[in-house]
């Protein structure tokens, strides 16, 4: 039986509670929280969730949720598709237990020479780092990067989540993983007005926050194209 | 006339080669911290006018740049081998520092300017330079003040008429805020991993020096209080952070 087991190319840092991972392969680090950090480090390979739960004194649910958004950061080796299912059952109940950034380019870490147009970052044309080519000057239009095929550009989206958390058709990013580098302009804006990280983290945030009288919630995502 | 100048800073060294017209402004132009050097022995990287195409060329990589005052500080930001630079405004207060991390266009240089006004010294509006032993060092270029509602003309300030001295020496990072203009305020608590988060997603070598950074980083955020959210405008926003600072 394949049992859960730490990705090796992982980069991991104990800090406080929290236990912070990178990981160079999908270029995105991540901050576990503390149960989600115990049961990541129980993660080699040789415990299943229920001799995790006893170690850690925990209840299975909880090993499984950890390993559910563990496995969806990708940070566990895959598993076979019948524990797989069974993880992400539990995911239903998923909780912001991993907070995820994505690490920028060196050009996007750095101020942009001239006239970039709030709310949208325009980045490298190839060969030339910091050039800044308005894309779109309207937010809430769809970035459009015709002119410059290989930038990258932002903007933000309302995005409308039903009940269940899924995003309604028509209203939402086409992924919701597309921050790439531009994580902090994620703004969950539910009434609690939680700020999340990535778009994962936002809508983990406020399907974890919605309040049963209030079945729809809204946050806004971050959307990229042209990579 | 083409001329060569040789300049070295923080670990790295580097030479620019152009017109001599070109080269008067360079002192300007290099980073702060550094300082021109006799070569006798040709630095690896090479930056290199191209007349034809109006653009400085890097080599060996042959990548091209516009400005080569930001190409410049990019070489430094990404090839430095000891210290970590992260986007971001810092400045010191009370022996310690706050460093504002932000994407462009975030209100940092405002930011940093009003903090200025109000008692603060200038460390940077570009990069908090991170040692591996989570201290933070200034990197004082000129600030810049982008033109916008009541500034119709962009401004420029150099770091010593902003409490910036050359003896100023590096400081325990004292406090950490990751916010960005919004004009409403609103701002939380968050945790050390978060606040490390904050600073990698805007750290400049974060693909090719993780390790460096979460180890130097983890450091620096030791007891450090942290805060994210949005802010209003510059003034009100400096006066609620000093108090912060002051608490």
């Amino acid at each position: 039986m394949q049992l859960p087991k730490r990705k090796v190319d992982l980069i991991i840092e104990e800090m406080g509670g929290e236990t912070l991972v990178y990981c160079g392969r999908a270029q995105k680090a991540f901050c576990l929280n503390p149960t989600c950090a115990q049961v990541f480090r129980l993660c080699d390979g040789t415990r299943s969730c229920v001799e995790m739960g006893q170690q850690l004194d925990l209840d299975v649910s909880s090993v499984v949720n950890s390993l559910a958004v563990l496995q969806e950061h990708d940070l566990l080796e895959p598993l076979a598709p019948v524990k797989r299912r069974e993880f992400l059952k539990g995911a239903a109940v998923l909780i912001p237990a991993v907070l995820a950034v994505a690490a920028p380019e060196p050009a996007m870490a750095a101020s942009v020479a001239g006239g970039c147009i709030t709310n949208i970052q325009c980045g490298a044309k190839p060969g030339i780092i910091n050039s800044c080519q308005p894309c779109d000057v309207d937010n809430g239009a769809v970035p459009d990067c015709t002119p410059w095929p290989n930038s990258y550009c932002m903007s933000t989206f309302r995005v409308t989540v039903d009940g269940s958390g899924n995003p309604i058709p028509g209203q939402t990013c086409a992924n919701d993983v597309q921050a790439l580098g531009f994580v902090n302009q994620c703004e969950n804006a539910n009434p609690n007005n939680i700020w999340a990280m990535d778009c994962d983290a936002a809508r983990a945030a406020v399907i974890a926050g919605r309040i049963g009288t209030n079945p729809i919630s809204n946050y806004k995502c971050c959307h990229c194209s042209g990579r | 006339m083409t001329l060569s100048r040789c300049w070295q800073g923080w670990g790295v060294r580097l030479e620019v080669s152009g017109p001599a017209e070109l080269l008067d402004q360079l002192s300007e132009q290099v980073p702060p911290g550094g300082r021109f050097c006799d070569h006798p022995k040709a630095p690896e990287v090479l930056f290199q006018w191209d007349e034809i195409r109006q653009l400085w060329v890097r080599f060996p990589t042959l990548e091209s740049f516009p400005d080569l005052e930001q190409a410049l500080a990019m070489e430094v930001a990404t090839h430095s081998p000891r210290y970590l630079f992260v986007h971001a405004g810092a400045v010191r207060y009370r022996r310690r520092a706050l460093v504002l991390p932000g994407i462009s266009r975030a209100g940092k240089s405002t930011l940093v300017e009003a903090l200025v006004r109000r008692g603060a010294s200038y460390y940077s509006d570009e990069y908090a330079v991170f040692h591996p032993d989570g201290k933070v060092s200034p990197y004082p270029r000129r600030l810049s003040l982008r033109a916008g509602p009541g500034r119709p003309e962009p401004i420029q300030i150099q770091p010593e008429n902003l409490g910036w001295e050359p003896e100023m020496e590096p400081v325990p990072l004292g406090w950490m805020l990751d916010c960005r203009y919004t004009g409403r305020h609103y701002l939380q608590p968050i945790s050390a991993g978060e606040s490390l988060l904050s600073l990698f997603s805007n750290a400049v070598a974060a693909r090719t020096r993780a390790k460096a950074l979460f180890q130097s980083l983890s450091k620096a955020l030791i007891g450090v209080p942290s805060l994210r959210g949005v802010r209003s405008e510059a003034d009100a926003a400096a006066d609620w952070i000093m108090d912060w600072l002051s608490a």
